[in-house]
């Protein structure tokens, strides 16, 4: 049985030496577009450190584009994000930062522990800490028969649990989360959730982008896009959020 | 904030001395190669031996054939002159036209394709990109180079059967320059991407540099290091010592490539490792109409949203389908068509270069055009694309296929009119004859477009390969492969074939001219008959089924018979 307390200690102290937080992700005119077509207006948004917030709209609101231009995976046509206050995609963001996409990718000449082994390395961590971590992640998805397994024989919903594990196995001190349900098992949706709870009552900001209603729930503030513009912003718990997402 | 990256520097030890974290690069390193290991145990070594005993037999052919079909004219005095004065400069152009193909590529995100598990993980890891990159970037410069290498020993092989100078040297000249060609392009990509040239800028830069070019071959003289590369390619007829300085700019190029790399756009990287996955597939299938739809994602080639000339509505009982071809080429971008007027001059050139004695030249020349009508037929491959738009029509599937061919033929007729021009401009600058351009030159014109097009309709409405249901031994299915992947550019080369009648003509002292004109009959031809296979498929199809009934399965044995 693995060390349950394992996953406690993977959420990086946000205390700067001035004793002030800058924002866990701050946007200030964040543009995408793709030739005439915008994807995201300029948009001007400051999400706190330690804040759970829920990001939903419509298909093709830009939540995703939002994500993935904090990830650094995208570039901004205009405008900047900056993550912890660095800019997106520099070595400092990416310290910081932690992106579970909604697309798991794997790659296909190493097994799942191998993934755990040298992805939590590339981010430092190493030795018993790392694998005391991986085997508590491995467990809390019901991997651990399947370690020594190459994901390409996996099925989507194994891929999205090792990507999640892949994402959560290393320290962070926000974490972005995309579509995290898609291909979930009840059980799978269960732990990712309760790991998603578990971060941010360890002071970790956590942003989802989900178009799951029941994760108002949990969310404590919920940020609503449409066609690429801020629809909402507010409390998760009074948002009509059928009405945002249709 | 306690950053990830200084708790790594302090939780793993491992620092360099001027305080680096090394940690995450030493990570990275031992990540490549469990990565390796890993594939290494998954290879079966007799399938390994087997691939290679393939591949050896294939380039053994190659060059067996290759070695036939090289002309051994030699090339006289006045032309060995022409090419001291005027070959530094036409290589210098080939030698850019590489360099604005790879400047072009970096600048759009080449050359490198990332595994797509290498930008999630490795280039969104704390680690620095450009110790990331380094090591693909150097196998990139060493396989560019490689390429090149061979290539360039190819040229050296051609040019020995022409030129003065005898194979000992002729092939390391092209080896070694071929090499840093190579190398040189790979590192002006690495530079281009790294910097994040925008694509315009990496346009304007690829258009100087053949522009400097261009200019070398109209000056006659060496100005740009393109030219001074050419220099030293053509080294056994002249040696100008100078041109080595080019290779110390080479070596700047290509380290500022390997180690400026790290600024490169993630989202192109993304984006290519998701395209070139997806490519490498389509290739192992042979579904060219994929590659080519992916190669135009990944070089983001998309239809203008507004067409350069506005139409007005379709009038009633008009041709449909023309006009919906029409339509789709107002809105070509750019680059397709630049891509069309280059590829018609590269079949003009190849042509002259076969009438001079090059004779290999001519499938070049048919595979250009080849090219050019896959481009053309662009409607047409639509439509195979989704079969269920033309199935849910009323009209004759046949009738619809041979009413895509009309606009695409005038496409390949402007294409092969470039390719003529082409020819007379080499002819007015004295490569050869005025008279001969002008009487063999017309009658290439429509054999050439309307195989190019019926060369590639053959590869649009051909279906994929199948399964490996007929059950062949593995070199049979094999050659059965190769045969099907070469036989819509082999019906493209036979409407080049008039230039070789009309080359034979003047040699046997009689008129090139009329002897293009007869030997243009037989690709004309086929070319109508290969209309006539577009328009009739399904009953020719049909009637071979019924000429051919599939034979009655075998009864299964009995235990008496047995």
């Amino acid at each position: 049985m693995t060390d349950p307390d394992a996953l406690d200690d993977n959420v990086v102290d946000d205390d700067g030496d001035d004793g002030e937080l800058a924002p866990a992700l701050e946007s200030i005119g964040l543009t995408k577009s793709y030739g005439i077509h915008a994807a995201l207006e300029p948009l001007d948004l400051v999400i706190d450190a330690g804040e759970l917030v829920m990001l939903v709209g419509p298909n093709g609101s830009g939540k995703t584009t939002l994500l993935r231009m904090a990830a650094g995976l995208l570039e901004p046509t205009d405008g900047s994000v900056k993550i912890d206050g660095s800019p997106a995609g520099s070595l400092e963001a990416r310290a910081a930062l932690s992106y579970l996409s909604d697309n798991p990718v794997l790659y296909d000449d190493l097994s799942l522990v191998e993934h755990l082994h040298f992805i939590g390395r590339l981010h430092g961590v190493d030795g018993d800490e790392l694998e005391e971590r991986g085997a508590a992640l491995m467990d809390r998805f019901n991997l651990t028969h399947r370690a020594d397994d190459l994901p390409i024989t996996f099925s989507r919903g194994l891929r999205q649990k090792t990507s999640i594990a892949l994402g959560l196995v290393r320290p962070f001190s926000v974490l972005l989360v995309d579509e995290p349900f898609v291909g979930l098992d009840q059980p799978g949706k269960r732990a990712l959730t309760a790991l998603m709870v578990d971060a941010y009552s360890q002071g970790a900001t956590v942003i989802v982008a989900t178009h799951a209603l029941e994760f108002t729930e949990v969310a404590k503030r919920c940020i609503g896009l449409r066609d690429g513009e801020l629809a909402y912003d507010g409390p998760a718990s009074t948002v009509d959020v059928e009405r945002l997402v249709s | 904030m306690a950053s990830n990256a200084a708790r790594a520097s302090s939780d793993s030890g491992h620092e360099s001395d001027d305080g680096e974290d090394l940690a995450p690069v030493i990570a990275l390193r031992e990540l490549a190669k469990a990565r390796r290991r890993n594939r290494a145990a998954r290879v079966d070594v007799f399938e390994g031996f087997y691939q290679a005993y393939l591949t050896a037999f294939g380039c053994g052919v190659a060059v067996l054939i290759g070695s036939d079909a090289i002309g051994d004219q030699r090339a006289t005095v006045a032309q060995v002159t022409k090419v001291v004065t005027h070959g530094p400069g036409f290589v210098g152009l080939a030698i850019a036209l590489i360099f604005a193909v790879a400047v072009r590529s970096g600048s759009r995100g080449g050359p490198l394709v990332l595994p797509a598990a290498d930008v999630r993980h490795v280039l969104l890891a704390p680690v620095p990109r450009g110790n990331a990159l380094r090591s693909p970037a150097v196998h990139q410069v060493r396989f560019s180079a490689f390429v090149g290498l061979v290539a360039g020993a190819g040229l050296g092989v051609l040019a020995s059967h022409r030129l003065p100078g005898g194979v000992t040297e002729w092939i390391p000249v092209g080896a070694g320059v071929g090499a840093v060609v190579g190398a040189l392009s790979a590192g002006l990509a690495l530079l281009t991407c790294g910097r994040r040239v925008r694509p315009w800028m990496g346009m304007l830069v690829a258009v100087a540099l053949v522009a400097w070019s261009g200019l070398d071959v109209y000056l006659g003289r060496v100005t740009s290091p393109m030219g001074l590369l050419g220099q030293l390619a053509l080294m056994p007829i002249r040696l100008h010592p100078a041109s080595f300085a080019v290779l110390a700019l080479a070596a700047v190029v290509i380290l500022a490539g390997v180690f400026g790399l790290g600024g490169m756009s993630l989202e192109q990287a993304e984006r290519r490792a998701t395209l070139a996955s997806q490519i490498r597939f389509a290739l192992t299938l042979q579904d060219l109409r994929t590659v080519v739809l992916l190669r135009r994602q990944l070089t983001q080639e998309q239809s203008r949203p507004t067409p350069w000339v506005q139409l007005g509505p379709l009038a009633p009982h008009r041709r449909v389908i023309w006009h919906r071809d029409i339509r789709g080429l107002t809105r070509w971008p750019g680059v397709r068509i630049i891509r069309l007027i280059s590829l018609g001059v590269v079949a003009g050139l190849c042509v002259v270069g076969t009438w001079a004695g090059t004779t290999p030249l001519i499938a070049v020349g048919a595979l250009a055009l080849f090219l050019a009508g896959l481009d053309a037929l662009e409607p047409l491959a639509q439509d195979v694309d989704h079969p269920d738009l033309p199935s849910s029509t009323p009209a004759v599937p046949g009738e619809l296929r041979a009413g895509h061919a009309v606009v695409p033929f005038g496409v390949m007729v402007l294409v092969a009119l470039i390719g003529f021009g082409t020819a007379l401009a080499a002819a007015a600058v004295g490569v050869f004859p005025m008279h001969l351009a002008l009487s063999v030159g017309p009658f290439l014109i429509l054999p050439a477009a309307l195989l190019g097009l019926i060369g590639a309709a053959t590869s649009v409405v051909m279906e994929p390969p199948g399964g490996g249901s007929d059950l062949l031994p593995a070199e049979i299915a094999g050659i059965k492969m190769v045969a099907r992947a070469v036989w819509a550019p082999a019906l493209v080369l036979l409407g080049l074939t008039p230039v070789l009648i009309a080359r034979s003509a003047v040699h046997r002292h009689m008129d090139p001219g009329r002897a293009a004109l007869s030997g243009s009959i037989l690709p004309l031809m086929v070319g109508v008959l290969g209309l006539g296979w577009l328009r009739y498929r399904e009953e020719i199809h049909e009637y071979f089924k019924l000429a051919n009934p599939p034979s009655p399965a075998q009864p299964a044995p009995t235990p008496e018979s047995s």
